[in-house]
């Protein structure tokens, strides 16, 4: 019987735990309560992060479609396979027909390998991932305002808080240890404001609970801030020591009054006042958010608008007060802390900065690309466009993450060569030439980093299944195309961490106990609990104006409804796992469309019938579930089902700063389906 | 009863002789930081021979696990089937007086009621070695108070007392006097002044603290006395992790699910119950009880009103692993409080 401690591979708050083997079998989890994230709690999937991992439908050997049919073949077969048709295409076409797409769910080193493989070996600039899909926003919008595009403060100060302002955000079931602490946050006293279009379990406790259309989100906190001023409760102290931009800003706000707002938001002006003299009055306050605000064609403003808020409350930069962007993957932080970004290298260091290249170009001995790749959305149009012609993705299956599946369909149908690295035969992979098996979070050793920037080891419990982990299979392929990478985690741990300097305190042996919080810039660092003391990493907080701006698409008569989509506490994504769990199958064993009492009522649609829900792109077959937590007009339905796939109807109009999807506002109708 | 005493270094002598005659020693172990699990130390010498706290997981782990083949399908087809068996004889180290009282309820259920042969055959081939408590082992025990704590009545093979010169052991069971004869020269007669230590330890420990009237309990939960708000509460803030039941020392249910690879596979027992609504749900989508705060009630009507009925004596042994453990802060310490404080009349 062995016993290993490791992190979950679930969502992003990076809950801690132990793995029970049996005989090489994994039988139970067992919550550490000395992990400092999760203190000996864990949500129902983590509890059962054990059950799908040794599935009978696990991926064991590499497949090659041969004539329409995979055919199960050996490593050896597959790896030259790949490495071959590689070559092929980077002499055909030049470096710049590779897009690479690594994982949120695979360790920080096999990210970092992963970045390294398509940069230094296949010699492309395009490497992204599905931060693209969730939290792109904060980066680029927190990156200007603050400098730094990831959460403020950690979760600890949350219990602690006096107001938590939660906006677009689930915490009970998306994140659900960080829900524990907003719960204890209600137990201590604290006064919760919810905005959301439905009533998510945070709001039954909640002091004010604001119910606006989805994707009316600046309008809402402009006029916020814009109360905040005329009742003198800003920080005027804050804003002249520690920020920029305030008059550019009031220029904008200064129309935004809560009355204006009423009709765009739903809201009346009264609660918006009462929630905005709540947040900016409270002695600590702080924004918690997730993809709720990112997922809109104006993510990144949406997320500057919090900013500016934080900023004229002067509810940033300091102990209990900032924004929690709260990732929606077990490392989507640290897939974009290793580079796996078309911009930047490891550590945000910017792929245009010379002195940069420069020094990755020295360290890894080839020549890099210069500037900008394509992100995961560009990539997509590039494909059908005919520049693409080979995409290398791992762990991730954008057949049913991506909005509008059926453009995704052209887009993959398109390509000339599809390699997947998968630990289940999912939708994408389906489409792929060469599917090659990967492995697991329990087969291999690593780190992982939560929405609270602290890196925690990941170690294995078991051996791969397939043989090899992740990083395994892209060191023989780089060895294969004439390059040869480090391949043991640690080392490549340590590489990272020589080369980027907000890591470079990071090593396995400082892992131990309970992992860093980032910056740690050095060696003896201790780590970072909270960014921007004293000064923000820009220097001064930056106020930039932002505007409302209607979604890609508003209700209209022919699709009356605004359909949203989300989370399942019982399930994750793409279901490729949890659907494999027989508890949580169980509990929500099939897709649904949730639709208010009143309007279920006026289409004479009853409880669990069949409907259709239709939108420009596509439709779907679903049953009912009718509620009075969601707002009227709008329709809402989970993305967990593969057979069921809920993105065939969303919209893949984009941020034009972060080309993140409009995954959370889409024009839909719903009607019955007879017999 | 006879009363025995050993010391500190005849205890290992006794641990490391002990280990000799089982394939499995779970003891408390310490693993990261300062989490304590029960592991198998027989070939590592891991075991702490005391310890403060409690082990996050009881013996149930390992008699009746997360997760557990029942048996191997050769075929499915053919209904070729080979059990699983697992005859592994384990000594059980350091266990708390209250995990102690949960093995004697879990023993009616598994092994005197129905006999359910995987549990029964582990049951058995164990053996049980307490040690009582000299402190509350964490904010959330109320062992005392549930009466199963801090010394074992019954349910133990030897239970170990903690006392300055050494340990004061209990016998309790012929199992347990069989051990010791073998190992005699290691333990000595208990001198009369260690009882009167012993009885002082409980004088600290029960300073200010009084039993739970279980009995009065659970008869306001079966006439339905409490309050409406009280399982309100509960049921905003059940997320349904599972958890309470996971760790629960005495919670018993669980599901069956096969698990094949074609015509191969295994048939497999997992840890179910009552906080789930897919537990209780029929056919065709009905459930009895459609609300969520009337899942996770069972969890507290079956500890603390029907074993009581069933039993004599309540199931929650106050070991506070569930409220270690749960993310919406649900408390059964305060939840019988506001029962027995607040009911309605």
């Amino acid at each position: 019987m062995a016993r290993v401690l490791t992190t979950c591979p679930y969502c992003g708050v990076g809950c801690g735990f132990y793995l029970e083997v049996v005989d090489g079998r994994l039988v139970g989890v067992i919550p550490s309560r000395s992990n400092s994230v999760s203190k000996g709690r864990l949500c129902v999937k983590g509890w059962h992060a054990h059950e799908p991992i040794q599935h009978p439908d696990r991926l064991r050997a590499p497949l090659i479609k041969k004539n329409g049919k995979f055919e199960e073949v050996s490593w050896d077969e597959a790896l030259e396979f790949v490495a071959g048709r590689l070559k092929e295409i980077k002499t055909k076409y030049g470096p710049e027909a590779f897009a690479v797409c690594t994982s949120a769910r695979c360790t920080n080193e096999e990210n970092y390998l992963m970045m390294k493989f398509a940069r230094a070996v296949l010699g492309t600039k395009n490497v992204d991932h599905c931060a693209r899909t969730c939290h792109a926003a904060t980066v680029s919008g927190l990156n200007q305002s603050f400098g730094s595009g990831a959460s403020t403060n950690s979760y600890d100060e949350l219990p602690f808080m006096d107001c938590i302002l939660i906006i677009g955000s689930n915490p009970t079931e998306a994140h659900p240890i960080v829900g524990w602490r907003v719960r204890s946050a209600i137990d201590n006293g604290a006064k919760i404001i919810v905005c959301d279009p439905r009533k998510i379990l945070p709001a039954e406790s909640a002091d004010i609970y604001i119910q606006h259309y989805p994707g009316t989100d600046i309008a809402l906190i402009n006029a916020m801030i814009n109360f905040i001023v005329t009742q003198n409760l800003h920080n005027k102290e804050f804003i002249e020591e520690r920020t920029e931009g305030f008059e550019q800003l009031w220029q904008v706000v200064k129309d935004y009054t809560p009355e204006s707002v009423e009709g765009i938001t739903g809201i009346k002006s009264s609660q918006i006042k009462q929630a905005a003299k709540l947040y900016a009055a409270s002695k600590r306050s702080c924004i918690m958010y997730s993809l709720g605000m990112t997922e809109h064609i104006v993510g990144t403003d949406n997320i500057i608008s919090m900013a500016n808020l934080a900023m004229v409350c002067g509810h940033v930069g300091k102990e209990f007060s900032g924004l929690y962007p709260m990732r929606g993957q077990n490392n989507v932080q640290g897939a974009c802390d290793m580079g796996a970004l078309p911009n930047v290298y490891s550590g945000y260091q910017s792929v245009a900065d010379e002195e940069v290249r420069d020094k990755f170009e020295k360290l890894w001995k080839v020549d890099l690309p210069s500037g900008t790749g394509l992100t995961l959305t560009d990539m997509m149009f590039k494909a059908i466009e005919g520049a693409l012609k080979c995409f290398y993705i791992i762990g991730e299956d954008q057949l049913r993450t991506d909005p509008d599946t059926h453009m995704i369909e052209r887009a993959l149908g398109s390509l000339d060569f599809l390699v997947v690295q998968e630990i289940f035969l999912s939708e994408t992979a389906k489409k792929a030439d060469v599917v090659l098996p990967g492995a697991s979070f329990a087969e291999k050793d690593g780190t992982f980093t939560c929405a609270e920037r602290r890196f925690q080891r990941v170690r294995k419990a078991i051996e791969p299944i397939s043989g090899k982990t992740d990083g395994d299979i892209i060191c023989e392929i780089s060895k294969r195309l004439g390059y040869v990478m480090e391949s043991d985690p640690k080392k490549v741990c340590d590489e990272m961490a020589s080369v980027s300097p907000i890591f470079a305190g990071v090593s396995f042996e400082r892992l131990e106990g309970n992992g860093l919080q980032w910056p740690v810039p050095s060696k003896d660092h201790p780590g970072t609990p909270v960014v921007h003391l004293g000064k923000f990493r820009r220097g001064a907080g930056k106020f930039i104006p932002v505007k409302n701006k209607p979604p890609a698409e508003v209700p209209d008569k022919e699709y009356p409804f605004v359909l949203s989509t989300g989370r399942l506490l019982f399930h994750y994504n793409t279901g490729t796992m949890t659907t494999r769990v027989a508890n949580l199958i169980r509990e929500y064993p099939r897709n649904f469309v949730q639709i208010n009492t009143t309007d279920a009522e006026r289409l004479d649609i009853k409880r669990r019938q069949k409907v259709k829900v239709k939108t420009r792109r596509g439709e779907l077959e679903v049953l009912a579930e009718i509620t009075d937590k969601i707002k009227m007009g709008v329709l809402w339905m989970p993305f967990h089902f593969s057979n069921e796939p809920t993105n065939v109807l969303t919209n893949s109009a984009f941020d034009p700063v972060c080309r993140t999807g409009e995954y959370k506002v889409c024009a839909a109708r719903i009607e019955k389906v007879e017999g | 009863m006879e009363k025995l005493f050993i010391t500190q270094e005849n205890l290992k002598i006794f641990v490391k002789n002990l280990k000799n005659d089982c394939d499995e020693f779970i003891a408390p172990r310490k693993e990261n930081v300062d989490d304590i699990i029960f592991g198998d130390t027989k070939d590592n010498g891991r075991e702490l021979s005391t310890y403060d706290g409690n082990s996050v997981t009881s013996p149930r782990s390992f008699l009746l696990p997360q997760t557990e083949p029942l048996f191997e399908i050769k075929s499915a087809k053919d209904c070729v089937l080979l059990p699983v068996e697992d005859r592994k004889k384990r000594i059980f180290y350091g266990v708390r007086p209250c995990d102690i009282k949960a093995l004697t309820l879990m023993r009616k259920f598994f092994v005197d009621e129905l006999a359910d042969l995987p549990y029964k055959e582990k049951f058995e081939n164990s053996t049980f070695i307490a040690l009582s408590c000299d402190k509350r082992c964490s904010k959330e025990c109320f062992c005392y108070e549930m009466d199963s704590g801090p010394y074992a009545k019954e349910g133990f093979d030897l239970q170990l007392t903690k006392i300055q010169q050494g340990y004061y052991v209990n016998i309790g069971s012929k199992k347990g006097s069989q051990i010791i004869r073998r190992q005699k020269k290691l333990f000595a007669n208990a001198a009369p002044e260690f009882a009167k230590e012993i009885k002082n330890i409980l004088k600290d420990f029960t300073k200010g603290i009084e039993k739970i009237d279980y009995k009065k309990l659970a008869g306001i939960i079966k006439q339905e006395k409490v309050k409406e708000s009280v399982w309100d509460d509960i049921g905003v803030r059940c997320v349904v992790c599972s958890g309470c039941i996971t760790l629960c020392p005495t919670c018993s249910c669980f599901s069956i699910a096969d698990r094949l690879n074609g015509d191969k596979g295994m048939r497999m027992r997992y840890c179910d119950g009552c906080p789930y609504a897919g537990f209780t749900r029929m056919a065709g989508g009905s459930t009895p009880f459609p609300r969520h705060r009337d899942h996770i009630r069972r969890f507290f009507e079956h500890k603390l009103s029907v074993d009581v009925e069933r039993y004599g004596t309540p199931s929650c042994v106050g070991c506070g692993r569930c409220i270690q453990t749960c993310p919406g802060n649900i408390n059964i310490r305060k939840f019988i409080n506001s029962v027995l404080e607040a009911q309605v009349l």
